[in-house]
């Protein structure tokens, strides 16, 4: 017997980890996209581990939250990097939690009898950026509490059941001192302690129902055992994972800003974190400032509340997203109108947005995802029948065996961008009447037409060559 | 002459442990406090070479490791250790 078996036989003898501890997984689960949920776990064990310990440094008190978390970062050994790994492991977590909605969604995994497990996920994504809240503030740093700010402010906007509550569970007395208390032990406390909960019943209920199916309908495959399989496999994207964060985290130290005060507060521009920047451009479009955030509020809370209820709202039994053209597209305008806001608000912090400037940038993302969906669930209508891998082959090719046109496509792509970004910055200064704007409308439409042209006969017509 | 896979396995097993074992070693004597960026280039590297271990010892034969997926990995070690070296001396 080798010494690795007589190794792992020692352990197996002693712990029985091969007793049937969670059930097998199918083959086919044994995919970095299974597993997205797996790893948002992961960033939280790892904002846990790094969290506890700077848990025996951090004093949660105006006087000394952001001196405390110098000497952390500046005379505990190792602290910057453990304060930096706790910073890029919330920001993992929080990309995590989304792509892990975003894909349950696109495979439709809330049908029966997975309902619950949405919900639940769903409850929980939304304590994941109640971390990122509450977690923000702690530094006590000019750029935490102006923005933190912003965020209660918003509070008084709520329907009056509600609003004034949330402002008494979040904020107490209202002072400095009650809000970073309450969101120290929200942040330590209260919210780990919901998350875990739901934790449970959500591993209660992976354990019942297994892993989702293929939305393609392919059939079970065979299931491999927890350990020592699935195991060593989640030991292995665990690690890379944690990696990542390491590296990220020893390449690209965290650099802190200045400590809060009234005065320093009052030159600064207050901006959230990149997981709240699509709320905070949506709040700076010009009909929602002042009384209007009503409506931009009540408008997210309906977006997140049919999220939430989406086992409800959908409850067709087809999960492929190849039949599922409705919300596919929805799903993709949602992603690309978060991607788009967030960047946007990161480049213009501060400044409101014309109404219809807004009005045109949102409309113009929805249209150009909603026109490529249109044209890919058209094309795949007339290939029925050809593979899916081979299909996608083939056509990642086309650009390559049609060459000049895909010059084209790029000339008339770049042209289009460029007027596009005139355009926009027409609008911002108001002279959307003006010469040069008629001009760039003309020349962003036609570059418009003349790639659809080029794409209809990249696809449709070039069916010959596909088929 | 072709080597017998499973014969292969042990070996690279091992120094993939040996590997782990001398970073560990070195990460317990190396100033913390000055050399945080070099810790965290390191572990990286200890969980890369964790997860290659991981990775050989959840095929069930050697034959069925990918050995493009494993020359990856130790490209990646082998980059971060130079990394760690970079940094260490700056």
């Amino acid at each position: 017997m080798s010494m690795e078996s007589k190794i792992a036989q020692w352990v197996e003898t002693r712990l029985g980890l091969k007793a049937k501890v969670l059930r097998p997984v199918p083959e086919y689960s044994l995919n970095p996209f299974y597993w997205l949920g797996a790893l948002t776990v992961i960033a939280f064990a790892l904002q846990a581990f790094t969290g506890l310990l700077m848990l025996i440094y951090y004093v949660p008190t105006t006087e000394h939250a952001y001196s405390s978390t110098v000497y952390i970062i500046k005379a505990v050994p190792l602290g910057w990097l453990i304060e930096t790994v706790h910073l890029y492991g919330a920001y993992a977590m929080i990309f995590l939690a989304f792509l892990h909605m975003f894909r349950g969604y696109f495979v439709s995994v809330q049908k029966k009898p997975r309902e619950m497990m949405w919900v639940i996920g769903m409850l929980m994504g939304l304590i994941v950026l109640g971390f990122g809240l509450t977690g923000y503030l702690l530094p006590w740093t000019v750029v935490s509490k102006s923005a933190t700010d912003v965020s209660i402010g918003m509070l008084s906007f709520l329907p009056a059941q509600i609003g004034p509550v949330l402002t008494f569970l979040l904020t107490g007395t209202g002072s400095n001192a009650a809000v970073l208390s309450r969101f120290f032990d929200l942040h330590i406390v209260v919210l780990p302690a919901g998350l875990l909960i739901l934790l449970v019943f959500k591993m209660y209920m992976f354990e019942v129902h297994g892993a989702a199916e293929p939305s393609t309908g392919r059939k079970m495959s065979k299931e491999i055992p927890w350990f020592p399989n699935v195991f060593l496999y989640f030991a292995m994207i665990g690690s890379v994972f944690v990696a990542v964060v390491l590296l990220a985290s020893a390449l690209f130290p965290l650099s802190l800003s200045a400590e809060f005060s009234a005065q320093a507060a009052s030159g600064y521009v207050p901006q959230p974190e990149w997981y709240f920047l699509w709320l905070y451009q949506v709040l700076k479009f010009a009909s929602f400032e002042g009384e209007g955030m009503y409506y931009a509020l009540g408008g997210v809370t309906i977006i997140l509340a049919i999220f939430v209820l989406l086992p409800i709202i959908d409850r067709g039994a087809t999960r492929n997203a190849a039949s599922r053209p409705l919300y596919t597209t929805i799903g993709l305008i949602l992603m690309a109108e978060l991607v788009t806001l967030t960047v946007w608000g990161y480049f213009t912090p501060g400044q409101v947005i014309p109404d219809l400037q807004a009005l045109v940038v949102m409309v113009e993302v929805a249209l150009v995802i909603a026109m490529m969906s249109a044209l890919t669930y058209r094309m795949r209508s007339k290939m029925r029948g050809l593979p899916v891998r081979e299909l996608g082959l083939r056509i990642m090719a086309l650009p390559f065996t049609r060459r000049k046109l895909t010059a084209m496509f790029v000339i008339l792509l770049v042209v289009g961008s460029v007027s596009l970004s005139i355009l926009v910055s027409l609008l911002a200064t108001g002279s959307l009447y003006s010469v040069a704007a008629s001009v760039n409308i003309v020349v962003l439409l036609s570059s418009f037409y003349f790639m659809a042209r080029i794409l209809r006969n990249l696809t449709l017509r070039q069916r010959g060559a596909l088929l | 002459m072709k080597l017998d896979q499973e014969v292969v396995k042990y070996p690279v097993g091992w120094a993939l442990v040996i590997f782990l074992v001398t970073i560990a070693a070195y990460l317990w004597v190396i100033d913390l406090f000055s050399l945080q960026r070099v810790v965290g280039v390191l572990l990286a590297s200890e969980l890369v070479a964790f997860a290659i271990l991981a990775y050989i010892y959840s095929k069930k034969s050697f034959s069925k490791v990918s050995k493009t997926w494993l020359l990856a990995g130790s490209i990646v070690v082998a980059v971060l250790l130079f990394l760690a070296l970079t940094l260490a001396t700056q």
